[in-house]
C-alpha cells in the first residue's frame, strides 16, 4: 500500500492543538501504561518497607529455599531462609533511592552547567562542553566500574559516581536547548527592561527548557535503574547483606537448579520498572512535544 | 575529507592522552595506602614493598607519571599484583574471546534489527509494527544480566538445549559455537532493540520527505521508492548510532561475560576487581577505553564518508 504513508503525512501534526485536546495528549497510551507500571512500584518501594513486613536480612536456615507460597512466604525464601518478597520490596527501595537521588543531583549539576554554557558562551562554554564530550565518549557502566573498583563500593560512592556520570548527558541536552532559547525575543526583552543575567537564566531560560529536561529526566531514571542494578549484580553496588534487585538476581543464579523462581521474581520487578520508565519517556515525548510523535522518535 | 580526518584524528589523540592520564590517576583514588588495600591488613612489609613497586608508587608523582607513559608506549601494562605475570599476556590471550562475542552479536543484530526496523516503518501502526516496537521496548528494558540469567535458566537448566558454560574452541569447535549462542543472543537482543528504534525513526523521517512524495507521484512502486530513495538516506544516521552502540557493547560484555563465565577481557576485569588486582584493572580499563576511542573514530569517518554534509560543519 504505497499510498498509505503519503496520506498519513499530508495530515501534518504541526497544527496547534485546540485547548480541548490538551488533556487527551496526556492520556496517550504509552504514558498511561508507563505510569501504571511505575507508580505502583514507586508506592511499593517507598511504602512497603514501612509496613513492618519482616526483617529482610535476618536468616532462618530451617526455612531456606522455600517455593511459591510455602510457610506463609508468598514468593518463597532464599538460600538463607529470608523472605523473597520482603527482600524485593526493600531492594526496590534501595534501587529507587539511588536512582532518584543520583538523577536529582546529576540533573541539577548538568542542567546548571548546560544553562551556563549556553547562556554565557565563550571560554566557559568551551570548558564545560569539552568536559561533557570527554565523559560521553565512554560507556557509563564502564566508567562506573572503573571508578568504583578503586574508591570502593558503598551507597554514597554509588550515588556520587552515577550522578557525575549522568550530569554530562543533561548538560548536553540543556546546552543545545539553551542556545536556541537564548536567541529568542523575550530574552532580549528581558535584557531591555534591565534584568540581571541570573534572573534571565532562572526566570526566562529555565522554564523554556523544561520539555527536554523532563523527557531526559524520565529517560535517565530508567537508565540509572539499569546501571545501579548491573553494578549490584557485579558486586559493585550497595554491599550485601543489604538486598538490592541486582544482587538478588546475582545470588539467585547460584540456586537455579533448586529454586528457579528465586531468579524470576526480582527480574520481573526490575524489567517492569525500567519498561515503565521507558514507556513514560515515549508518552512524555508525545504529550510535551507535539511536533514529534513517539511513533517517529 | 582529508581535513576532516586530520581534525578528528587530533581530537582522538587528545582524548587518548587524557584517558591515559586519567587511568594513571585512578590508582590515586584508592583511600589510604593502595598497597595495603590491595593485599589486606596481614601483608608483610616485604609483600607490601613488592606491591608498591609493581604499582609504581615509590617515586614522586612526576617521575611516576613519566614512567607510566614510557611503559604505555612500550605496550607494557605492568605485572599483575596477584600472580606477577605481565598484564599484557593475559590481555592478548583473552581479547579474541571478547571480539568474537561483539562481532557475532553485531552481525546478528544487523540481520535482525535492520529488516525489522524497516518493516515496522513501512507498516506503521499496523500489527507488525506494534509487535516489532513492542519487542524493541522489551529488549531495551531488560537489563543484560536479567536476559542472560533467564536464558541460562530457560535454555540451559529447564530445556537443556544449550550448554551453560564456556567451551574452548581448541578442544571442541562445535561445542564452542553452541556455547556462543546464549551470550551472543543476550547481546544481540539489546543491540537490535536499539537498531530497530533507530532504523524505524529514521525511515519514517525519510518517508515523510518531499522527494519521496515526488518519487511516488511519478509512479514508482513501493520497492523502487524504498530501494532508490529511502534506504540510502535513512540508513546514514543509523550507521552512526550503530557505531556508538558497538562501543557501548564493550560495557555490555562486562555483564555478559560475567554471567556466562566467558574468558574475555571483561570477565578478567571483574575477577581483577574481586582480587583488588589494581595493575590489571588499570591495564584493562586503558585498553577498553582506547578501543572505544578507536571505534568512535572509525564510526565518524564512515559517517562523514556517507554523509558529506558532516565534513564541512
Amino acid at each position: 500500500m504505497p499510498t498509505s504513508t503519503l496520506e498519513l503525512d499530508t495530515s501534518s501534526p504541526v497544527t496547534a492543538a485546540p485547548e480541548k485536546k490538551s488533556l487527551r495528549r496526556w492520556l496517550n497510551g504509552r504514558l498511561v501504561l508507563g505510569l501504571l507500571l511505575v507508580v505502583p512500584l514507586l508506592l511499593l518501594g517507598f511504602i512497603g518497607p514501612l509496613l513492618n513486613l519482616g526483617d529482610p536480612i535476618k536468616t532462618d536456615p530451617l526455612n531456606s529455599l522455600l517455593g511459591f507460597g510455602q510457610n506463609g512466604h508468598l514468593l518463597g525464601t532464599d538460600q538463607n531462609g529470608r523472605d523473597i518478597m520482603i527482600r524485593i520490596v526493600v531492594g526496590l527501595r534501595t534501587s529507587l533511592i539511588v536512582t532518584l537521588i543520583s538523577v536529582a543531583i546529576g540533573g541539577t549539576i548538568g542542567t546548571t552547567a548546560g544553562l551556563l554554557a549556553g547562556f554565557y558562551r565563550g571560554w566557559l562554554e568551551q570548558v564545560i562542553m569539552r568536559v561533557v564530550d570527554l565523559f560521553l565518549v565512554f560507556p557509563t557502566i564502564l566508567v562506573a566500574i572503573a571508578v568504583i573498583s578503586f574508591i570502593g563500593s558503598s551507597l554514597p560512592n554509588l550515588i556520587l559516581v552515577i550522578s557525575l556520570l549522568i550530569a554530562p548527558v543533561f548538560a548536553r541536552i540543556i546546552h543545545a536547548s539553551t542556545l536556541v532559547e537564548a536567541q529568542r525575543d523575550f530574552i532580549e526583552a528581558a535584557r531591555a527592561v534591565g534584568d540581571r543575567n541570573q534572573r534571565i537564566i532562572i526566570k526566562h531560560l529555565l522554564p523554556n527548557v523544561t520539555t527536554p529536561l523532563f523527557i531526559e529526566l524520565a529517560l535517565m531514571l530508567g537508565q540509572v535503574v539499569l546501571v545501579e542494578a548491573s553494578l549490584s549484580f557485579l558486586g559493585l553496588g550497595v554491599p550485601p547483606p543489604e538486598p538490592t534487585l541486582g544482587n538478588m538476581v546475582s545470588t539467585a543464579r547460584g540456586y537455579m537448579f533448586n529454586a528457579p523462581l528465586m531468579l524470576v521474581w526480582p527480574s520481573i520487578v526490575l524489567a517492569t520498572l525500567v519498561m515503565g520508565f521507558n514507556l513514560t519517556v515515549d508518552g512524555l515525548r508525545d504529550a510535551l512535544d507535539p511536533r514529534v510523535t513517539s511513533s517517529k522518535k | 575529507m582529508l581535513r576532516f580526518i586530520i581534525r578528528r584524528l587530533i581530537i582522538t589523540v587528545i582524548l587518548a592522552f587524557v584517558v591515559v592520564t586519567l587511568v594513571f590517576l585512578l590508582l590515586r583514588l584508592i583511600p589510604g595506602d593502595p598497597a595495603m588495600t590491595a593485599l589486606g591488613e596481614n601483608a608483610s612489609t616485604e609483600q607490601l614493598e613488592i606491591a608498591r613497586q609493581r604499582m609504581g608508587l615509590n617515586d614522586n608523582i612526576v617521575v611516576q607519571y613519566y614512567n607510566w607513559w614510557v611503559r604505555i608506549i612500550r605496550m607494557d601494562f605492568g605485572e599483575s599484583l596477584v600472580d606477577g605475570r605481565p598484564v599484557v599476556d593475559e590481555l592478548v590471550r583473552r581479547l579474541p574471546r571478547t571480539f568474537e562475542l561483539i562481532i557475532v552479536a553485531a552481525i546478528v543484530a544487523l540481520f535482525v534489527g535492520l529488516p525489522a526496523g524497516l518493516i515496522a516503518a513501512t507498516q506503521r501502526n499496523k500489527m507488525g509494527d506494534s509487535f516489532i516496537t513492542g519487542f524493541a521496548l522489551l529488549g531495551l528494558s531488560m537489563p543484560l544480566f536479567v536476559t542472560g540469567s533467564l536464558f541460562v535458566l530457560l535454555f540451559g537448566v529447564i530445556l537443556k538445549w544449550l550448554p551453560t558454560g564456556y567451551a574452548d574452541p581448541g578442544d571442541n569447535m562445535g561445542k564452542h559455537l553452541l556455547s556462543l549462542v546464549m551470550p551472543v543472543g543476550a547481546l544481540a537482543i539489546l543491540l537490535s532493540a536499539n537498531l530497530i528504534r533507530q532504523t524505524r525513526a529514521n525511515m519514517l523521517d525519510v518517508l515523510g520527505q518531499d522527494y519521496v512524495r515526488t518519487a511516488r507521484s511519478k509512479g514508482l512502486g513501493q520497492a523502487a521508492v524504498l530501494k532508490r530513495h529511502v534506504l540510502k538516506n535513512g540508513l546514514i544516521p543509523v550507521t552512526a548510532s550503530f557505531g556508538i552502540q558497538l562501543a557501548g557493547l564493550l560495557g555490555g560484555t562486562v555483564v555478559t561475560e560475567a554471567i556466562f563465565n566467558w574468558p574475555g577481557i571483561s570477565s578478567l576485569l571483574i575477577t581483577a576487581i574481586g582480587r583488588r588486582d589494581y595493575t590489571t584493572i588499570q591495564g584493562l580499563i586503558l585498553v577498553i577505553a582506547l578501543m572505544v576511542l578507536t571505534i568512535n573514530f572509525i564510526t565518524e569517518l564512515v559517517y562523514a564518508y556517507l554523509n558529506p554534509r558532516i565534513r564541512y560543519k
